[in-house]
């Protein structure tokens, strides 16, 4: 049996992980998965659940100025409905949509996503896709740690027992930008998705985005993938070129597993429908 | 007259308010807990079982084993194949096997025993695959069974199908398999038993209680009398629920602790432990003629009964008997064998085995239409079986066959959808159609139904059935059987219904024969119950041969006097007697010829045809079902929204079967893994009812549980099928699959 807190406040979500003996529970949706699975098999359960729902502190929604912030305590219910982030971050308010349920999306946070780390997690594509850094507390203060450096492995991270994420700073973004979300899942609501890609485009493709999950051991950018797009010429020739790189840089990560079979043409084909998406939502053509 | 009016059905009213209290929900406080220990390894023999571990532990009271079972441990519904050994003897057959049970005072006490009890096993070698466990030297499930583990095998030959194959113009061949499945009823097992003056009683949620109490009864090595099983509501079975659960580990436990006790699976547990829907490979040689007429069949089909027999027998003989489909084909050679390996046992499912082989026939249909130049929806019509022609076992057809009027309200549909189909840069659509048949009922066996009416002294009569109510809707339509029948209000009728010692034996619920079988039975009971009115009322009124009969809820002399039955009814139980009338019906069958199949293994049949209307995203191989429309000839529709909520789910499920379910032992045992369509998944459902009646149903009723299911599989493939250019012949379609047939299509181009 877990002792359950509940925290009102960061200073008070804080003191209680000081020791290191809780576990933050924010929507829970992973979390009591977890548990129950764990319960039922006889495995330990954490001594200190600390419920940080109602922590003000990880509710906020910076979106404009020059440091944008996205609390880690927002579900995913609020991002897809959020009219800023729907403007803002269309890649991230789509991302959130996708995610599991109606009911899911109403508990499950964006901060719960990124620390349970599975490489499928729909918002961690997103997040990888616009720059994503985490701000990460403890009763010790506050550190800045990038996506890439928090989630280590397959549901790893390097998140310390006494921490929280508070949010996360996003990459201010040009006034027009192209975003589109895609994920396949095998079904159309509670699917873990099989493949999903955050594409965010600017008019002169100068700082393209592209971030693929499910593919490899944590979601992530391809940084081939986005200079092949900074140095081509917008167009049918280059989504699919770049498709092409995704696919490949899959294969080079991954090696050929079973699953490639289905993975790499699926790569491919996605990643240049998405781009041809993300580019048409800035006027140009397909 | 409530016949064919839509009913709201009983019961919804509290299951949309959660009022209904299922077999999961009977734990009474102070109830013990009951956990079963399951082997984590198959096959193994069992060298010891230690139960001190768990006995140590607070709150356990007790470890069962198999030496605790004072009958017989191995249990069956079909009686010349019952090997299930509900806690393992000497070998465990399959992962996932009871070996123990523990009682204790809470569930978390019992399951932490359960995880506590120490058993040692030898690992013994293993078969994984039906062919290979059907060849010499492979490891035998059942060692000591005489026939090996070559479960059943059942042919069907009419004519000659060699020559006649060797005649057609047209022949096609392909091999389709399918994978096993798992029913997902919303309700969990669940139930409770209590001692009472010497006798079990169980109430659990299950398809069948008066076989339960059979079987219980046999397990415990007592007369039938001192068990009594009371069917709890029910929140689904699709077949999952026909098999012994729980319900053994319950009466086990209650008769040697003499307590009340219950017990309730876990999603993972119900994954684990109960029966799935078989696997079936099937090889298939179709011919036909210049003009398209089908001339003979050739199929082989192999079925994979997992560890134990459960309904593999019943499977193995539908999918026989409904090779050739709802069609005339004069020449047949088919051969359906079951095998045993140590996978986890498969039995009952929505359809037995007829959802699996109409993928074949459905498939050989399309693959004749390409190859003849037809359309899909004209060479069926063409081929439907009519009144008066002989099916596949050579059973003529009097009435009730309504495949060309199911086609005909298709018609207009899928023309319209095969116009408006449509195709882009990165998507494509494709229509397809399927057609069915199905014998309701048990194959080739007698499978009566029993029911009483009792026309009380205040005027309620009472219905009382065996059938048991899962959700399908047979509460509701046998009481407008016996209200129509009877000339009285629905409302007028009070049930009783599933409990061993107030009703009797209606047969399973399954094999979509409740409509048909104890309709008839209620109606026969109807009978006997104005029968019974009748005499009284002479003896009452003093005249013996004053002609009457019930009309309108009243008895009605021809000189125009009314009397009312309640009065009857007081008048009789002023002599110590009750109106109570009793009914029982069989349909009319005969027993398959062992060596040709021939024969008549069912009274009545259900027809069906769907056609579905797909979207295939071209790059993730994604499939959405836009439409799918189901046109199917139940009869008559006693409760047409029944019908109609029958078609829904069934299509539903279906889509589940096509496009993503496919049970993995181990890793696909919760609804997270093992994925059955959302609501956000179904298509734009058009249900269409037609009435072809069957003249030896209930005012013309067959039967629609089942036959909703199973063309939607064949009919999604096909239209899969369609858009992307190749056949799709492995269920399920998953997004690796698609992707499959698009990359080899794209490839063939490039070349």
């Amino acid at each position: 049996m877990s002792r359950f807190i509940h925290a009102a406040s960061l200073a008070e979500a804080l003191a209680a992980l000081a020791p290191g003996q809780g576990r933050v529970l924010a929507g829970g949706t992973d979390l009591m998965v977890a548990l129950r699975a764990a319960r039922l098999s006889g495995g330990d359960l954490p001594a200190e659940l600390v419920d940080v729902a109602a922590v003000p502190e990880l509710q906020q929604l910076e979106l404009e100025g020059p440091a944008p912030l996205v609390g880690a305590g927002l579900s995913f219910a609020r991002l897809a409905a959020d009219p800023g982030v729907r403007a803002r971050y269309p890649l991230l308010a789509q991302a959130a949509a996708s995610v599991g349920s109606q009911q899911v999306r109403h508990g499950a946070t964006i901060g719960g996503n990124v620390a349970n780390a599975s490489p499928a997690a729909d918002g961690v594509t997103a997040l990888a896709a616009l720059g994503a850094v985490a701000v990460i507390a403890s009763a010790q203060g506050q550190r800045p740690c990038p996506l890439g450096e928090l989630i280590s492995a397959p549901y790893q991270t390097t998140l310390r027992p006494q921490e929280v994420i508070l949010g996360f700073a996003l990459d201010p973004l040009p006034a027009r930008t192209g975003q589109v979300f895609a994920k396949v899942g095998r079904r159309q609501a509670l699917s873990v998705a099989r493949l999903n890609l955050a594409v965010c485009l600017d008019e002169r493709l100068q700082d393209p985005r592209l971030a693929l999950g499910s593919c490899f051991p944590t979601p992530r950018r391809l940084a081939q993938v986005e200079a092949l797009l900074r140095a081509g010429r917008p167009g049918p020739g280059l989504w699919q070129a770049a498709g092409e790189q995704a696919a490949a840089h899959f294969t080079n990560v991954c090696g050929w597993r079973e699953s490639a079979a289905y993975k790499v043409p699926a790569i491919r084909r996605v990643t240049a429908r998405t781009l041809a998406q993300a580019w048409a939502l800035l006027g140009g053509g397909s | 007259m409530s016949l064919g009016r839509s009913m709201i059905r009983v019961g919804a009213e509290e299951r949309v308010r959660g009022r209904t209290i299922f077999g999961y929900d009977l734990e009474r406080p102070g109830d013990l807990h009951l956990a079963a220990v399951r082997a984590d390894q198959a096959p193994a023999r069992i060298l010891a079982i230690d139960p001190g571990p768990a006995l140590a532990l607070p709150g356990v009271l007790r470890v069962f084993t198999a030496a605790d079972i004072p009958g017989e441990n191995r249990l069956g519904i079909i009686a010349s194949t019952r090997d299930h050994e509900f806690l393992a003897q000497e070998l465990v057959r399959q992962e996932g096997q009871a070996v123990a049970v523990v009682a204790a005072r809470t569930l978390a006490q019992a399951q932490a025993g359960a995880r506590a009890v120490v058993v040692r096993y030898q690992p013994l070698p293993g078969v994984f695959d039906p062919a290979q466990a059907l060849r010499e030297g492979a490891p035998l499930v059942h060692p000591e069974r005489p026939g090996g583990n070559l479960l059943h095998e059942r042919r069907i030959l009419r004519g000659d199908a060699e020559a006649a194959l060797r005649d057609s113009a047209v022949v096609v061949e392909a091999t389709y398999t399918t994978s096993p499945l798992e029913h997902c009823a919303l309700e969990l097992e669940g139930g409770r038993a209590e001692y009472v003056d010497g006798r079990v009683v169980v109430a659990a949620c299950t398809q069948n209680p008066h076989y339960d109490r059979q079987d219980l009864s046999r397990f415990l090595g007592v007369e039938p009398e001192r068990v009594r099983v009371i069917q709890a509501e029910t929140g689904g079975g699709f077949g999952g629920k026909l098999d012994l659960s729980l319900q053994p580990f319950l009466a086990l436990a209650a008769w040697h602790l003499k307590r009340p006790v219950c017990m309730r699976y876990t999603r993972e547990e119900s994954f684990r432990a109960t029966s799935k829907r078989h696997p079936l490979v099937m090889h298939f040689i179709t011919g036909a003629d210049e003009q398209g007429r089908l001339t003979g069949l050739q199929a082989r089909i192999l079925c994979d009964t997992g560890a134990f027999a459960s309904y593999g027998l019943a499977v193995n003989m539908r999918a026989a008997v409904h090779a050739s489909g709802p069609y005339l084909v004069p020449h047949l050679d088919v051969v359906s064998r079951a095998a045993y390996t140590n996978n986890p046992f498969t039995g009952a499912m929505r359809g037995f085995g007829v959802p699996q082989i109409a993928l074949a026939h459905e498939g050989q249909m399309d693959a004749l239409a390409l190859a003849l130049g037809r359309d899909p929806l004209d060479l069926r019509l063409q081929n439907a079986l009519r009144n008066g022609q002989a099916t596949g076992t050579g059973q003529v057809l009097r009435s009730g066959v309504g495949l060309a009027r199911c086609l005909e309200r298709l018609r207009p549909i899928y023309r319209r959808w095969q116009a408006r189909a449509a195709s882009g840069e990165d998507f494509r659509e494709g229509v397809g159609l399927a057609a069915m048949f199905y014998g309701i009922g048990n194959t080739g066996v007698s499978n009566p139904s029993t029911a009483q009416l009792e026309w009380g002294a205040d005027g309620r009569v009472t219905l009382f059935t065996g059938a048991a109510e899962i959700g399908q809707g047979s509460d509701t339509v046998l009481r407008q059987l016996a209200a129509t029948r009877l000339g009285i209000p629905v409302e007028e009728i009070d049930l009783c219904r599933g409990d061993t010692d107030r009703t009797t034996n209606a047969g399973a619920t399954s094999a979509s024969r409740q409509t048909y079988i104890s309709g008839n039975a209620v109606l026969a009971a109807a009978d006997n119950l104005e029968m019974q009115l009748v005499q009284a009322a002479r003896q009452m009124l003093g005249q013996h041969h004053l002609e009457l009969e019930l009309r309108g809820g009243r008895l009605a002399a021809l000189d125009g006097r009314r009397l009312e039955p309640a009065q009857v009814a007081r008048y009789l139980a002023g002599q110590g007697q009750r109106a109570r009338g009793a009914g029982r019906f069989d349909p009319n069958f005969s027993g398959l010829d062992p060596d040709t199949g021939q024969g008549r293994p069912y009274a009545a049949y259900a027809f069906a045809a769907q056609c579905a209307w797909v979207r295939v995203d071209t790059d993730s191989g994604l499939v959405r079902v836009k439409e799918v429309a189901a046109a199917h000839d139940v009869g008559r529709a006693i409760n047409p929204r029944g019908v109609m909520g029958q078609i829904c789910g069934g299509v539903a499920m279906g889509l589940g079967m096509a496009l993503m379910e496919q049970f993995r032992f181990g890793q696909t045992d919760n609804l997270h893994r093992y994925h059955i369509p959302t609501f956000l998944d179904a298509p734009r459902i058009t249900p269409l009812i037609v009435e072809e009646a069957e003249e030896t149903g209930p005012y013309g009723a067959k039967g629609v549980g089942e036959p909703a299911l199973i063309p939607t599989a064949p009919a999604v493939a096909a239209a899969v099928g369609r858009a992307v250019g190749r056949p799709l012949r492995h269920l399920p379609i998953s997004l690796e699959r698609v992707m499959a047939a698009l990359t080899h299509e794209e490839a063939e181009h490039a070349n």
